[in-house]
């Protein structure tokens, strides 16, 4: 009988059907309070949504508002840790940087194509 | 070569999952796909003489050697263009090629064969090759189980360790990051996590990292983990082709010599199906190739797009007319042209040989079967030889 040793295999499959499966979704650390553009769902989307808003009626964007040290997102990933309501004026929250700042460290440049998480689609072949 | 009819162990689902075989059903995905059919299919199992296993380990071992031939071929001919590759990275793909870094270096050749004519190659699956887990611990275990007294083509979780072992002292770091995705049947997530055991199993740290959380670090220009650490060594289940491509890939160049990434970018050559072409103008006639070209020839082929997964964007042509197709979306990159093989049919159910190499060294079979195109639903079949 050939044994087979793979306590990771074993204890990743029970998590996995306990669906304890966890990802992280921060991007890299802010020094300054800051603000996002948010769509309904919560997920990050480029400022222009924000800044200019279209027509009449209900628009599905707004400002998220995150205090320093919180964690700003990449793209099409959601906002946490932070309030739709800023808890300082709303004039001194900064525009979220569009890239990291330089020495900083900026995630989501690769898993793009793979369909992000979650998904049925797999890369193995 | 048969197909035997066998009765599913009792709780065969407990069973599988518990070797990590999370993936063993496909659940019912349209009208026409009445509930769950089972992905591992231990409803029947394939047998095969100890001929047939020689003639399979033959033809792997001679198709490696065709495709290293290849490889350099296509170096030579600078032939880079024909596969789709971005510029930026082919001189990273020839550095490699001579350089030849760690690896694993570990692939599947996808087989037609009927047990009476020589195996013919469909494909060779070299940068994320997946079947894996069942391929090398399932199936051994089923028939350790169901046929105690058979024997079984299969040395592939010994090779794979062993490689691990070898490879170990000429990595850049004894710490591996090991990427997949974050897939919803876990069949990434668990190839990797058996990986990782075997990589521990040979001395080798192992950390998990889903390809999104890899960061960058533009002041000391390298490839970061979630703790914002540099990464030395990374095994990626990620194909190539979606790495060079992503908003990512142009800084693979950047922090290449303080990295090893496993599987070398020279995988890049071989896992494309644009090599089948180069197979048969170099070979032309030879007995485990089928004809490929890049148009279509003749009123029987088979039309692949060169990065395909899983059986997506095929379409068959018989007697000039479409036989079958699958939708995706691949293909954008162009398509190859293979000669029509009629797999064998047993009530239905057509076989496709996987076949897997370890560094030049033929490691064993694992089997799928579906009906004229082998895609995302087909099944695993166990086999033996006597």
């Amino acid at each position: 009988m050939k044994k087979f040793n793979l306590p990771l295999t074993t204890a990743i499959s029970a998590a996995i059907l306990a669906s304890a499966g966890c990802s992280s979704d921060k991007e890299w650390q802010i020094n300054n309070d800051t603000r996002l553009c948010v769509d309904q769902s919560g997920n990050r989307v480029t400022e222009d949504k924000c800044n200019n808003p279209g027509g009449f009626g209900f628009w599905p964007y707004r400002w998220y508002y995150i205090s320093r040290g919180g964690y700003v997102p990449y793209y099409n990933y959601p906002a946490t840790g932070g309030s739709y309501t800023p808890s300082a004026p709303a004039s001194s929250y900064l525009p979220a940087p569009v890239a990291a700042p330089e020495g900083a460290i900026t995630r989501g440049g690769f898993g793009s194509i793979g369909g992000g998480d979650g998904g049925d689609a797999a890369a193995g072949e | 070569m048969q197909r035997s009819k066998l009765t599913p162990r009792h709780d065969w689902q407990h069973i599988v999952e518990q070797h990590g075989l999370l993936w063993h059903t496909i659940p019912g995905q349209t009208a026409v796909q009445t509930g769950d059919k089972p992905y591992w299919d231990e409803s029947a199992c394939y047998r095969f003489t100890a001929r047939e296993v020689d003639t399979l380990e033959a033809a792997t071992l001679e198709l490696y050697r065709l495709v290293m031939v290849a490889g350099q071929h296509i170096i030579d001919n600078n032939l880079f263009p024909r596969f789709g590759i971005p510029d930026f990275i082919v001189p990273l793909i020839k550095r490699a090629w001579d350089a030849e870094p760690p690896a694993l270096n570990h692939g599947r050749f996808d087989l037609g064969f009927d047990g009476a004519h020589p195996p013919k190659l469909f494909e060779y699956n070299c940068d994320t090759p997946t079947a894996m887990l069942e391929t090398a611990v399932v199936q051994w275990e089923w028939m350790e189980a169901v046929f105690p007294k058979a024997d079984q083509f299969n040395s592939l979780h010994d090779k794979l360790l062993a490689k691990w072992q070898n490879i170990g002292p000429y990595l850049k770091s004894r710490g591996i990051h090991f990427t997949h995705m974050n897939d919803h049947a876990g069949e990434d997530t668990i190839t990797v996590s058996y990986l990782r055991d075997l990589a521990e199993q040979a001395g080798i740290n192992s950390t998990a990292i889903f390809a999104k959380d890899i960061g960058w670090n533009a002041t000391t220009r390298r490839f970061v983990d979630l703790d914002s650490q540099p990464i030395d060594v990374l095994f990626h289940l990620y194909p190539w082709e979606w790495l060079v491509n992503e908003e990512f890939g142009p800084r693979i160049v950047d922090s290449y010599d303080a990295m090893d990434w496993i599987e070398p970018v020279w995988k890049m050559m071989l896992s494309n199906k644009a090599i089948l072409p180069v197979l048969w103008e170099l070979f032309p006639g030879h007995p485990n190739l089928l004809p490929c070209y890049n148009e279509p020839r003749g009123s029987g082929y088979v039309k692949k797009p060169l990065l395909s997964r899983e059986g997506a964007n095929i379409t068959i042509v018989k007697d000039g007319k479409t036989l079958a197709g699958t939708e995706g979306d691949y293909g954008h990159e162009g398509f190859v042209y293979q000669e029509l093989f009629d797999l064998p049919d047993y009530d239905g159910n057509r076989p496709v040989l996987g076949s897997w190499i370890v560094d030049g060294d033929p490691a064993g079979m694992g089997i799928r079967e579906d009906g004229l195109i082998t895609g995302n639903t087909a099944r695993f079949v166990p086999h033996i030889f006597e």
